[in-house]
């Protein structure tokens, strides 16, 4: 139905303005499209000269990204599957798991260090001395730690990979496998995380989903690390730290690889007024 | 300039690390201030270019400009960010009605009584935003600005003729003319009413 123009002008609830400009400036704003930013964007200068030395190349970021994205998928594939590292106490247990770090590093350190993919190879779960965890879970005042090497826990005291792997006594061989297996990959998986975490091209929404799958994990940690859990809830709480893990880096790689091709990871953003 | 700088929806102060930031290059200082002067840069060029396509443009134009010379702003003798943003907002807008050679379309006529200026209150169809609007819609795009620039922003007169690069009698005469106009057009909404209903069925 057409507007007939019965604006009730005469209505004496209507406040009418002093003068003309109060009349007029009184007229509410009108919003532009939604998408003007994302061309803007587009229009601005590639990255200002303060940022170009700071910043990764593009084509290294790129370059970085899609490896992770490949490499991830088929690390995990080959781990479940036939993995070296994985296999052999199940049938010849030895008394102390394969230490290829010195003895003061714990797992969650070895993932916080800038390894090659030819590195990651070698990370195994680690057994640690009582004092070299402790040593580990203290923050080292006075050090500066990279926020793209920070461990990314951050609830209270949560467990790291080796320290449970070393405490606890599985009931079966095959069991133990298959925990140390699960190890194996949580380890795997934060040191990729350490690699490709990079606080300066997350977004608010990014960093928010981030903070909340650290949180999930910080809890599967706090469960972990209670005694009277059964094997099978052990297993269970490392499967889904995997999964959890999984996300993470997946959303730090695609951040990358966002961020590389000038894009943005948000699907939206609003204005806070 | 008038003391009315404060009815101006561009009067927003941004934090000096704000505009470091954004010195920078930081894109998300940029973005901020993007978020910030979107909706005032928008609407002051769609009242002065009445067509939400062109305003869209001096947006756009607008704000890369303020981006790419952010490094020239330095705030001295204490303006602010905002006014700096607004004049470059303003040049944009009236720049695209050049283009679209309609900084010509004005009220015609300059003569002694078209300088008095309506002091008068408003009819009370002014409260109705819509109604405003259509009016304000009615006058020709130069009028038109010279109103918004003068009650919406607080320009003076001397301020309007230097960014339309007309004479001082020329923006008092446009004033005086369009409030005029206004009042006549607010007076009578039905004629304005049934014009718009007869437009969308032309268009149906």
């Amino acid at each position: 139905m057409p507007d007939t123009g019965n604006y009730d002008h005469d209505n004496p609830k209507k406040t009418t303005p002093a003068d003309w400009a109060g009349a007029i400036a009184a007229l509410p704003q009108e919003a532009p499209t939604p998408d003007g930013w994302q061309r803007l964007q587009a229009r601005l200068p590639v990255a200002s000269p303060i940022h170009a030395r700071t910043r990764w190349p593009l084509w290294l970021a790129t370059a970085a990204s899609l490896a992770l994205v490949i490499a991830i998928p088929l690390r995990m594939q080959s781990t479940t599957t036939t993995h070296p590292v994985v296999a052999p106490s199940a049938t010849t247990p030895s008394p102390e798991p394969v230490t290829t770090l010195p003895a003061t590093d714990t797992g969650i350190e070895v993932a916080s260090l800038p390894t090659s993919h030819a590195s990651l190879e070698s990370t195994t779960p680690v057994t640690p001395t009582p004092e070299t965890t402790a040593r580990a879970r203290e923050p080292r005042r006075g050090q500066h730690v990279d926020p793209s090497q920070r461990p990314i826990h951050t609830a209270a005291q949560p467990a790291d990979t080796t320290r449970i792997a070393s405490g606890e006594k599985p009931d079966s061989p095959a069991s133990r496998a298959s925990l140390e297996s699960l190890y194996a990959q949580s380890a795997r998986l934060e040191s990729v995380l350490a690699l490709a975490r990079d606080e300066r091209v997350s977004t608010g929404t990014a960093a928010a989903l981030t903070d909340t799958l650290n949180a999930q994990v910080a809890s599967i940690d706090a469960a972990l690390i209670q005694s009277n859990v059964s094997l099978q809830g052990r297993t269970d709480l490392w499967s889904e730290r995997i999964d959890t893990l999984r996300q993470l880096v997946g959303i730090e790689t695609t951040q990358r690889l966002y961020s590389a091709r000038g894009q943005q990871y948000d699907a939206g953003l609003v204005s806070i007024d | 300039m008038k003391d009315m700088t404060a009815r101006s929806s561009f009067a927003i102060e941004v934090p000096a690390s704000l505009l470091a930031r954004a010195r920078a290059g930081d894109r998300a200082a940029f973005e901020q201030l993007y978020r910030w002067f979107e909706r005032p840069v928008f609407t002051l060029a769609l009242r002065i270019c009445g067509c939400r396509n062109e305003a869209d443009e001096v947006l756009q134009d607008t704000m890369l400009k303020v981006l790419s010379s952010i490094s020239k702003f330095r705030g001295h003798d204490g303006s602010p960010f905002w006014g700096w943003l607004r004049q470059i907002a303003v040049n944009e807008a009236l720049m695209q009605l050049r283009r679209g050679r309609k900084l010509s379309a004005e009220i015609d006529g300059i003569d002694t009584e078209a300088f008095a200026e309506d002091h008068g209150p408003p009819p009370s169809a002014a409260a109705d935003a819509a109604l405003l609007q259509r009016a304000l819609d009615e006058l020709p795009a130069t009028t038109r600005s010279v109103l918004w620039l003068y009650h919406a922003e607080g320009y003076t007169h001397e301020e309007i003729a230097t960014a339309m690069q007309r004479s001082l009698s020329f923006s008092k005469s446009q004033l005086a003319r369009g409030t005029r106009r206004l009042r006549d057009l607010l007076e009578t909404p039905r004629s304005i009413a049934v014009m718009h209903v007869s437009e969308e069925q032309a268009h149906a």
